[in-house]
Protein backbone atom coordinates (compact mmCIF):
# COMPACT_ATOMS: atom_id res chain seq x y z
CA UNK A 1 0.00 0.00 0.00
CA UNK A 2 1.32 3.65 -0.74
CA UNK A 3 2.13 6.07 1.66
CA UNK A 4 -1.24 8.00 0.70
CA UNK A 5 -2.95 4.83 0.50
CA UNK A 6 -2.15 4.42 3.76
CA UNK A 7 -2.90 8.09 5.23
CA UNK A 8 -5.94 8.11 3.47
CA UNK A 9 -6.82 4.81 4.81
CA UNK A 10 -5.94 5.47 8.82
CA UNK A 11 -6.06 9.40 8.53
CA UNK A 12 -2.45 9.36 9.58
CA UNK A 13 -0.18 11.46 8.12
CA UNK A 14 3.34 9.57 6.77
CA UNK A 15 5.82 12.42 6.57
CA UNK A 16 9.46 11.88 5.61
CA UNK A 17 12.25 13.07 7.05
CA UNK A 18 15.74 14.01 6.58
CA UNK A 19 18.01 13.22 10.02
CA UNK A 20 21.26 14.61 11.21
CA UNK A 21 23.18 14.19 14.06
CA UNK A 22 23.97 16.78 16.40
CA UNK A 23 26.17 16.10 19.10
CA UNK A 24 24.55 12.94 20.54
CA UNK A 25 21.22 13.23 19.01
CA UNK A 26 19.34 12.77 16.02
CA UNK A 27 17.44 15.17 14.32
CA UNK A 28 14.58 14.99 11.88
CA UNK A 29 13.79 17.84 9.32
CA UNK A 30 11.36 17.81 6.87
CA UNK A 31 12.61 16.50 3.59
CA UNK A 32 10.06 18.71 1.62
CA UNK A 33 12.44 21.37 2.65
CA UNK A 34 15.53 19.96 1.83
CA UNK A 35 16.94 21.04 -1.22
CA UNK A 36 20.42 19.46 -1.34
CA UNK A 37 23.40 18.56 1.15
CA UNK A 38 26.91 19.52 0.99
CA UNK A 39 30.23 19.23 1.80
CA UNK A 40 31.60 21.86 4.35
CA UNK A 41 33.54 23.50 1.64
CA UNK A 42 34.62 27.41 2.78
CA UNK A 43 32.64 29.57 4.80
CA UNK A 44 33.33 33.16 4.36
CA UNK A 45 32.56 34.73 8.19
CA UNK A 46 30.53 37.87 7.94
CA UNK A 47 31.78 40.65 10.43
CA UNK A 48 29.10 42.23 12.16
CA UNK A 49 27.08 39.05 11.71
CA UNK A 50 25.06 38.05 14.50
CA UNK A 51 26.15 34.93 16.85
CA UNK A 52 24.07 32.23 14.96
CA UNK A 53 25.79 32.69 11.67
CA UNK A 54 28.55 31.05 10.75
CA UNK A 55 29.09 32.81 7.86
CA UNK A 56 28.06 32.54 3.56
CA UNK A 57 28.96 30.10 0.68
CA UNK A 58 28.84 30.51 -2.65
CA UNK A 59 26.33 28.01 -3.95
CA UNK A 60 26.59 27.85 -7.78
CA UNK A 61 26.51 31.75 -7.49
CA UNK A 62 23.98 32.17 -5.35
CA UNK A 63 25.32 33.37 -1.63
CA UNK A 64 24.04 31.53 1.15
CA UNK A 65 23.61 32.06 4.81
CA UNK A 66 24.87 29.28 6.92
CA UNK A 67 23.28 28.88 10.68
CA UNK A 68 25.44 27.69 13.34
CA UNK A 69 23.20 24.64 14.37
CA UNK A 70 24.86 24.11 17.71
CA UNK A 71 24.99 27.30 18.82
CA UNK A 72 21.25 27.81 18.40
CA UNK A 73 20.90 24.83 19.78
CA UNK A 74 22.73 25.77 22.50
CA UNK A 75 25.44 22.91 21.87
CA UNK A 76 29.30 23.40 22.32
CA UNK A 77 30.93 24.03 19.43
CA UNK A 78 33.24 21.51 17.87
CA UNK A 79 35.65 20.96 15.25
CA UNK A 80 34.43 20.48 11.88
CA UNK A 81 35.61 17.17 10.22
CA UNK A 82 34.73 14.61 7.36
CA UNK A 83 31.35 14.05 8.46
CA UNK A 84 30.25 17.65 8.64
CA UNK A 85 27.34 18.59 6.22
CA UNK A 86 25.64 21.68 5.18
CA UNK A 87 21.92 21.36 4.83
CA UNK A 88 20.47 23.68 2.68
CA UNK A 89 16.73 24.49 3.44
CA UNK A 90 13.80 26.10 2.57
CA UNK A 91 11.86 27.55 5.10
CA UNK A 92 9.12 29.58 4.54
CA UNK A 93 11.13 33.06 4.52
CA UNK A 94 14.50 32.18 2.33
CA UNK A 95 16.74 29.59 1.65
CA UNK A 96 19.84 29.05 4.10
CA UNK A 97 22.14 26.34 5.28
CA UNK A 98 22.20 24.79 8.59
CA UNK A 99 25.97 23.05 9.57
CA UNK A 100 25.24 20.01 11.11
CA UNK A 101 27.59 17.24 12.22
CA UNK A 102 26.23 14.38 9.90
CA UNK A 103 23.65 13.58 8.04
CA UNK A 104 21.89 10.39 8.36
CA UNK A 105 18.93 8.69 6.11
CA UNK A 106 15.54 9.92 5.07
CA UNK A 107 13.11 7.84 7.54
CA UNK A 108 9.22 7.70 7.22
CA UNK A 109 7.42 8.91 10.32
CA UNK A 110 3.59 8.62 11.08
CA UNK A 111 2.22 11.84 12.49
CA UNK A 112 0.80 9.74 15.70
CA UNK A 113 4.37 8.36 16.00
CA UNK A 114 5.67 12.10 16.97
CA UNK A 115 4.45 13.07 20.29
CA UNK A 116 4.76 16.77 21.34
CA UNK A 117 8.06 18.43 23.01
CA UNK A 118 7.88 19.43 26.09
CA UNK A 119 6.95 23.18 26.37
CA UNK A 120 8.33 23.74 29.91
CA UNK A 121 10.58 26.80 30.84
CA UNK A 122 10.99 29.34 28.19
CA UNK A 123 9.09 28.69 25.55
CA UNK A 124 10.94 30.53 23.32
CA UNK A 125 14.37 28.87 23.63
CA UNK A 126 12.30 25.40 22.20
CA UNK A 127 9.69 27.09 20.16
CA UNK A 128 11.64 25.54 16.78
CA UNK A 129 11.02 21.51 18.37
CA UNK A 130 8.00 20.31 16.48
CA UNK A 131 7.86 16.91 18.41
CA UNK A 132 9.99 13.78 19.49
CA UNK A 133 9.52 10.38 18.18
CA UNK A 134 10.71 7.49 19.10
CA UNK A 135 13.21 5.76 16.90
CA UNK A 136 15.66 2.37 17.35
CA UNK A 137 15.29 2.74 20.92
CA UNK A 138 16.93 6.70 20.58
CA UNK A 139 14.79 9.82 20.24
CA UNK A 140 14.32 11.26 17.22
CA UNK A 141 13.45 15.20 18.06
CA UNK A 142 12.01 16.64 14.83
CA UNK A 143 12.56 20.40 14.54
CA UNK A 144 10.47 22.77 12.84
CA UNK A 145 12.58 25.11 10.47
CA UNK A 146 10.55 27.29 9.86
CA UNK A 147 10.56 28.35 13.36
CA UNK A 148 14.71 28.24 13.37
CA UNK A 149 14.56 32.12 13.66
CA UNK A 150 12.52 34.59 14.62
CA UNK A 151 10.57 36.42 11.98
CA UNK A 152 13.37 39.66 13.46
CA UNK A 153 16.39 37.21 12.62
CA UNK A 154 14.77 35.90 9.48
CA UNK A 155 14.48 39.34 8.51
CA UNK A 156 18.11 39.89 9.53
CA UNK A 157 19.12 36.80 7.84
CA UNK A 158 17.97 38.52 4.70
CA UNK A 159 20.63 41.57 4.64
CA UNK A 160 23.45 39.26 3.77
CA UNK B 1 18.18 -1.58 58.40
CA UNK B 2 17.02 0.04 61.36
CA UNK B 3 20.45 -0.23 63.19
CA UNK B 4 21.62 1.73 60.10
CA UNK B 5 18.70 4.30 59.98
CA UNK B 6 19.47 4.90 64.28
CA UNK B 7 22.94 5.45 63.51
CA UNK B 8 22.33 8.14 60.55
CA UNK B 9 19.88 9.68 63.02
CA UNK B 10 22.08 9.84 65.79
CA UNK B 11 24.68 11.63 63.70
CA UNK B 12 22.37 13.70 61.72
CA UNK B 13 24.40 15.06 58.34
CA UNK B 14 25.16 18.65 58.36
CA UNK B 15 24.03 18.94 54.90
CA UNK B 16 20.83 17.60 55.13
CA UNK B 17 20.36 19.45 58.58
CA UNK B 18 21.02 22.50 56.91
CA UNK B 19 18.85 21.97 53.62
CA UNK B 20 16.23 20.43 56.51
CA UNK B 21 16.29 23.65 58.34
CA UNK B 22 15.97 25.76 55.40
CA UNK B 23 12.76 24.13 54.23
CA UNK B 24 11.41 24.07 57.16
CA UNK B 25 11.73 26.85 59.18
CA UNK B 26 7.85 28.05 58.49
CA UNK B 27 6.88 24.79 59.66
CA UNK B 28 8.94 24.54 62.73
CA UNK B 29 7.83 28.34 63.86
CA UNK B 30 4.24 26.91 63.15
CA UNK B 31 3.84 23.84 64.52
CA UNK B 32 2.98 23.61 67.98
CA UNK B 33 5.33 23.51 71.27
CA UNK B 34 7.24 20.17 71.19
CA UNK B 35 7.64 19.39 67.89
CA UNK B 36 5.63 17.04 65.44
CA UNK B 37 2.06 17.83 64.97
CA UNK B 38 -0.13 15.97 67.86
CA UNK B 39 -2.13 12.93 65.94
CA UNK B 40 -5.57 14.36 66.44
CA UNK B 41 -4.31 17.54 64.35
CA UNK B 42 -2.27 15.56 61.91
CA UNK B 43 -5.33 13.10 61.31
CA UNK B 44 -7.87 16.07 60.99
CA UNK B 45 -11.17 15.02 59.27
CA UNK B 46 -11.51 16.07 55.31
CA UNK B 47 -15.79 16.98 56.36
CA UNK B 48 -15.30 19.99 58.45
CA UNK B 49 -17.27 20.08 61.85
CA UNK B 50 -18.75 22.65 64.20
CA UNK B 51 -15.61 23.33 65.16
CA UNK B 52 -13.51 23.42 62.42
CA UNK B 53 -12.08 26.78 62.48
CA UNK B 54 -12.93 26.80 58.63
CA UNK B 55 -16.82 27.27 60.20
CA UNK B 56 -16.27 29.80 62.52
CA UNK B 57 -17.80 32.88 61.66
CA UNK B 58 -15.30 35.21 63.37
CA UNK B 59 -12.52 36.77 61.60
CA UNK B 60 -10.02 34.41 60.20
CA UNK B 61 -6.87 35.30 62.40
CA UNK B 62 -4.05 36.80 60.33
CA UNK B 63 -1.41 34.97 58.37
CA UNK B 64 1.91 34.75 59.71
CA UNK B 65 2.59 36.38 56.25
CA UNK B 66 0.82 38.41 53.31
CA UNK B 67 0.26 35.49 50.55
CA UNK B 68 0.56 32.21 53.03
CA UNK B 69 -2.40 29.90 52.54
CA UNK B 70 -3.20 27.49 55.31
CA UNK B 71 -3.38 24.15 53.39
CA UNK B 72 -5.24 21.18 54.54
CA UNK B 73 -4.01 17.75 55.35
CA UNK B 74 -4.11 15.85 51.72
CA UNK B 75 -6.52 13.10 51.82
CA UNK B 76 -4.22 10.32 50.53
CA UNK B 77 -2.40 11.02 54.28
CA UNK B 78 -5.44 11.05 56.63
CA UNK B 79 -5.31 7.70 57.71
CA UNK B 80 -1.59 6.77 56.71
CA UNK B 81 0.25 6.06 54.05
CA UNK B 82 3.19 4.18 52.44
CA UNK B 83 6.29 6.23 51.36
CA UNK B 84 9.30 5.15 49.08
CA UNK B 85 12.51 6.49 50.51
CA UNK B 86 15.24 7.14 47.60
CA UNK B 87 18.22 8.93 47.32
CA UNK B 88 19.65 11.93 45.22
CA UNK B 89 22.89 12.61 45.20
CA UNK B 90 23.60 12.73 49.37
CA UNK B 91 20.07 13.50 50.33
CA UNK B 92 17.18 11.18 51.13
CA UNK B 93 13.49 11.52 50.28
CA UNK B 94 10.24 10.18 50.08
CA UNK B 95 7.35 10.26 48.15
CA UNK B 96 4.03 8.74 48.70
CA UNK B 97 3.71 5.43 47.02
CA UNK B 98 -0.35 6.64 46.12
CA UNK B 99 0.84 9.03 44.19
CA UNK B 100 3.75 7.74 42.30
CA UNK B 101 3.08 5.81 38.58
CA UNK B 102 6.27 3.77 38.69
CA UNK B 103 9.78 3.17 38.86
CA UNK B 104 12.03 2.38 35.57
CA UNK B 105 15.44 1.83 35.19
CA UNK B 106 17.17 4.75 34.38
CA UNK B 107 19.91 2.45 32.50
CA UNK B 108 18.43 4.36 29.20
CA UNK B 109 20.06 6.60 27.63
CA UNK B 110 17.82 9.92 27.48
CA UNK B 111 17.60 11.89 25.06
CA UNK B 112 18.50 15.75 25.45
CA UNK B 113 16.13 18.09 23.61
CA UNK B 114 17.84 21.50 23.52
CA UNK B 115 16.16 24.88 24.52
CA UNK B 116 14.79 23.14 27.90
CA UNK B 117 15.64 24.31 31.11
CA UNK B 118 18.37 22.86 33.06
CA UNK B 119 16.15 20.71 35.51
CA UNK B 120 15.23 18.86 32.30
CA UNK B 121 17.89 15.52 32.23
CA UNK B 122 16.11 14.55 29.03
CA UNK B 123 13.31 12.25 27.42
CA UNK B 124 12.74 8.35 26.59
CA UNK B 125 9.85 6.67 25.56
CA UNK B 126 8.67 4.17 28.55
CA UNK B 127 6.00 2.10 28.60
CA UNK B 128 4.78 3.72 25.07
CA UNK B 129 4.97 7.35 26.75
CA UNK B 130 7.47 9.64 25.74
CA UNK B 131 8.37 10.55 29.79
CA UNK B 132 10.39 13.70 30.72
CA UNK B 133 12.88 13.32 33.70
CA UNK B 134 13.84 16.26 35.89
CA UNK B 135 16.87 16.60 38.25
CA UNK B 136 15.05 17.61 41.60
CA UNK B 137 17.38 19.87 42.99
CA UNK B 138 17.31 21.98 39.69
CA UNK B 139 13.44 21.96 39.26
CA UNK B 140 12.96 23.30 43.12
CA UNK B 141 16.29 24.91 43.67
CA UNK B 142 17.72 23.00 46.19
CA UNK B 143 21.29 21.49 46.59
CA UNK B 144 20.53 18.10 45.45
CA UNK B 145 21.62 16.49 42.17
CA UNK B 146 21.42 12.75 40.64
CA UNK B 147 25.21 11.72 40.44
CA UNK B 148 24.20 8.07 39.28
CA UNK B 149 20.54 8.26 37.79
CA UNK B 150 20.00 4.81 38.89
CA UNK B 151 16.24 4.98 38.79
CA UNK B 152 13.23 7.04 37.29
CA UNK B 153 10.30 7.94 39.53
CA UNK B 154 7.13 8.08 37.27
CA UNK B 155 4.98 10.67 38.77
CA UNK B 156 1.70 12.74 37.66
CA UNK B 157 0.10 10.96 34.36
CA UNK B 158 3.12 8.57 34.37
CA UNK B 159 4.78 10.58 31.34
CA UNK B 160 6.87 12.85 34.06
CA UNK B 161 9.52 11.51 36.06
CA UNK B 162 12.16 12.10 38.68
CA UNK B 163 15.51 10.89 38.44
CA UNK B 164 17.17 9.20 41.12
CA UNK B 165 20.03 7.35 42.17
CA UNK B 166 19.22 5.12 44.45
CA UNK B 167 16.21 3.51 46.28
CA UNK B 168 16.26 2.63 49.90
CA UNK B 169 12.78 1.15 51.50
CA UNK B 170 9.25 1.36 51.33
CA UNK B 171 7.73 2.37 54.33
CA UNK B 172 4.35 2.67 56.62
CA UNK B 173 3.89 6.59 57.46
CA UNK B 174 1.73 7.71 60.47
CA UNK B 175 0.57 10.93 59.44
CA UNK B 176 1.16 12.05 62.86
CA UNK B 177 4.99 10.95 62.21
CA UNK B 178 4.72 14.16 59.45
CA UNK B 179 5.28 17.48 59.98
CA UNK B 180 3.54 18.71 57.04
CA UNK B 181 4.15 22.20 55.16
CA UNK B 182 0.73 23.22 55.69
CA UNK B 183 1.80 26.96 54.48
CA UNK B 184 1.90 26.21 51.65
CA UNK B 185 4.19 29.29 50.01
CA UNK B 186 4.59 30.44 45.93
CA UNK B 187 7.27 28.38 44.74
CA UNK B 188 7.22 25.60 47.39
CA UNK B 189 4.02 23.66 46.83
CA UNK B 190 6.46 20.49 45.80
CA UNK B 191 7.15 20.26 49.79
CA UNK B 192 4.69 18.01 51.58
CA UNK B 193 6.70 17.89 55.04
CA UNK B 194 9.15 16.23 56.77
CA UNK B 195 9.17 12.52 57.82
CA UNK B 196 10.16 13.16 61.39
CA UNK B 197 10.82 9.66 62.22
CA UNK B 198 13.49 9.30 58.48
CA UNK B 199 14.61 12.46 58.69
CA UNK B 200 14.12 13.54 55.21
CA UNK B 201 11.40 16.04 53.09
CA UNK B 202 8.75 14.28 51.80
CA UNK B 203 7.48 15.51 48.25
CA UNK B 204 4.28 16.55 46.93
CA UNK B 205 4.30 14.48 43.61
CA UNK B 206 1.51 15.95 42.21
CA UNK B 207 2.85 19.43 42.81
CA UNK B 208 6.17 18.41 41.74
CA UNK B 209 4.20 16.56 38.08
CA UNK B 210 2.51 20.01 37.78
CA UNK B 211 5.59 21.86 37.71
CA UNK B 212 7.35 19.88 35.11
CA UNK B 213 3.45 20.03 33.09
CA UNK B 214 4.24 20.03 28.90
CA UNK B 215 1.19 20.73 27.78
Amino acid sequence: MSNSAAESATGDQVIQLVTFRLQDETYGINVMQVQEVLRVTEIAPVPGAPPYVLGIINLRGNVVTVIDTRSRFGLPGTERDDSSRIVIIESDHQVVGILVDSVAEVVELRQSEIDQAPSVGNDESSRYIQGVASRDKDLLIVVDLNKLLTDEEWSEMATF
Amino acid sequence: MRTELSARLAQPDAALQNLLDALLVDVATDAPAGGARAPAAAAAPTRPTAQDPVLNTEPAPPLTEPGVAQAPLPAWAVNGFRALLFRIGEFRFALPLVLMRGVAPGEERLGKIPGLPAWHLGAMHSRGALVNVADLGQLVGIDAHCTALRYLLLIGDGRVALGCDALEDAVVVDSAQVRWQRHQRAGRAWLAGLLVQQMCLLLDADALAQAMRHD
